[in-house]
């Protein structure tokens, strides 16, 4: 897949087939021109199976959360969304297509940079490099981009203003990002994944280390970044699933259990197990 | 005292053992700790007692003299000819080196090959240096015609450095976290990027301080450049194809040949400060910037 111009963008997105093994959803119906979908997809880490026949649509410009027990798949589940399910060893699709505005993600020809710069992931853990503010907010925008230097230090500024950054660190621009507070460069890392100008936003457990304050901060800005951006969240914490999102996946031991709408899926689930996690019997 | 509910009888250690035990580790601790401190300072000033007298400008610019060659005079050349050999040697080990490290971690560590070049370097770096010697001296100086010379010396020291350098800068890049591997390609940056930008500058302070060790190591061998590059006297500077002098052989000779105990320690005692002076000016360079 060549890299999606920002002109395609405003392109209707394609109407997708019938999904081959996707069961009665309680979304009806299904949604044919979603973002992104995942077709009937198997995931391995070495022998082990992670992720069996999974089939779903993440509809544009929403919030879906994932959720789930420990170990169901879920952070698999989005490494697979933007290709660095591969980066983590003997991690690797074995069966089904992912489809990004109807593109095979997984084709031949699918350049793997490129979709990472267009599906960005912010992690579990945040991870600040080993340079200043500046440079971690512009590491791989300069790597894509020549921009002058004026250029650069208003986007830094932009992209810190966005994830509200740039009052707390603005007279400290050019210092060491790890003496940043983890809040902060969770924060950090999302406005470096923000420069790369990405359509989806992927977040994996990205409040799992933060405190209240810092995980309030978040879900702020997953609430205004929403309108710009499609974003698929995991998170274990079925409160923040409620509070952030419009449509929510069930994850059960590398199987998709259920998908709907968060309220449906929280007040009125339709599998048993679903209604057994989301009242704490299991998980 | 047996707990309630505990199928085992758990017995409290008495405080006063424990103490004890403490008291010992923490004693232990100490005395090899100063022991640690106490040998290289004590080396040190055993060189000064005995070599301090014979330093002056002279004896670290002047070449040696007198008779037998060496009882007068002093080291200039040889100072010349050791830094000259470690610098044209770091520049064949450090691309190999490092170059080697960062391919066997970052573009083959899925290749079931790679434990079996790490065990090569491994026995590479144990190999006695009299055989780097022998080496050098049957391919560089006789196959390849290289003669005796500071060329065919510095080839045989970047030998004996590459393999230390590799194994360190390997290590380095083991030591930084996965994590920051996944960070960076997740922004669609090429491999080489992240390598450059991050992977390189969290290794660097390891990587600097075995490329510090690996050239004090080849700055204080004299058997890998006895027979390819090294001769008792030098009138002409330093040039690639001629041999040069050295400080180790220089030493060997002044103590084999019993020429001067005095100039020896005087030479022992440049080689160890300079070793000492080497590791100072790297310090910098290990630091951690970020």
């Amino acid at each position: 897949m060549t890299q999606i111009e920002p002109a395609l963008r405003a392109a209707p997105l394609p109407v997708l087939p019938p999904l081959p093994h996707a069961r009665e959803w309680p979304v009806e119906p299904l949604p044919t021109t979603a973002l992104l979908s995942i077709e009937d997809m198997d995931t391995h880490y070495g022998t082990q199976s992670v992720l069996q026949e999974v089939c779903c649509r993440f509809l544009e410009k929403q919030v879906t959360a994932i959720v789930g027990p420990s170990g169901c798949g879920k952070s698999t589940l989005i490494k697979a969304l933007n290709r660095t399910l591969e980066l983590t060893p003997g991690g690797r699709v074995t069966r089904g297509r992912a489809l990004f505005r109807g593109h095979d993600l997984y084709a031949a020809d699918a350049d793997p940079a490129a979709i990472r710069k267009q599906i960005g992931i912010i992690h579990q853990r945040p991870i600040v490099f080993p340079m200043s503010v500046q440079d971690n907010v512009l590491f791989g925008v300069r790597f894509h981009r020549r921009l002058t230097a004026f250029a650069q230090r208003e986007l830094a500024r932009e992209l810190l203003e966005r994830v509200g950054l740039w009052k707390e660190v603005n007279t400290r621009l050019d210092a060491p990002a790890a003496a940043l507070s983890g809040g902060q460069q969770q924060r950090l890392c999302l406005a470096r994944t923000l420069a790369n100008a990405p359509e989806v936003i992927l977040m994996d457990e990205p409040c799992s280390a933060l405190d209240p304050t810092a995980t309030r901060h978040i879900e702020a800005l997953i609430a205004e970044l929403k309108r710009d951006y499609t974003i698929i969240i995991v998170t274990h914490n079925m409160s923040q699933a409620r509070r952030v999102s419009e449509q929510a996946l069930f994850f059960y031991q590398g199987r998709l259990i259920e998908a709907g709408s968060t309220g449906q899926l929280f007040e009125d689930p339709h599998e048993p197990m679903t209604r057994e996690f989301v009242t704490g019997q299991i998980g | 005292m047996a707990e309630p509910g505990l199928a085992v009888t758990v017995t409290a250690r008495t405080p006063s053992a424990a103490v004890v035990t403490d008291k010992a580790v923490t004693l232990l601790a100490w005395v090899l700790g100063l022991a640690a401190v106490a040998l290289p300072m004590g080396i040190l000033a055993f060189l000064a007692a005995h070599g301090a007298r014979v330093l002056s400008w002279e004896f670290l610019t002047a070449g040696p003299a007198g008779f037998p060659l060496g009882a007068a005079g002093g080291i200039g050349p040889a100072i010349l000819g050791t830094l000259a050999l470690v610098g044209g040697g770091l520049l064949v080990a450090l691309p190999l080196g490092i170059g080697g490290g960062i391919f066997l971690n970052e573009y083959a560590a899925r290749s079931r090959w790679v434990p079996l070049v790490r065990f090569t370097a491994e026995c590479l770096a144990g190999i006695p240096a009299v055989i780097y010697g022998l080496f050098g001296y049957s391919l560089l100086v006789v196959f390849f015609a290289l003669k005796i010379s500071l060329l065919a010396g510095a080839v045989t020291l970047g030998l004996v450095m590459f393999p230390i350098i590799l194994i360190g800068t390997h290590e380095s890049l083991l030591a930084v976290e996965w994590e920051y591997r996944e960070a960076a390609l997740a922004l669609g940056v090429s491999r080489s990027y992240a390598i450059r930008r991050i992977l390189l500058p969290k290794a660097w302070p390891g990587i600097a301080a075995v490329v510090v060790l690996a050239a004090g190591h080849a700055a204080g061998s004299a058997a890998p450049v006895m027979v390819t590059a090294s001769t008792v006297l030098t009138r002409t500077g330093v040039t690639l194809d001629a041999p040069v002098m050295t400080l180790p052989t220089h030493l060997y000779h002044l103590i084999a040949e019993a020429v001067s105990f005095e100039h020896a320690y005087g030479t022992a005692l440049v080689l160890v400060v300079g070793m000492l002076c080497g590791n100072a000016l790297a310090l910098p360079l290990r630091r951690r910037r970020h």
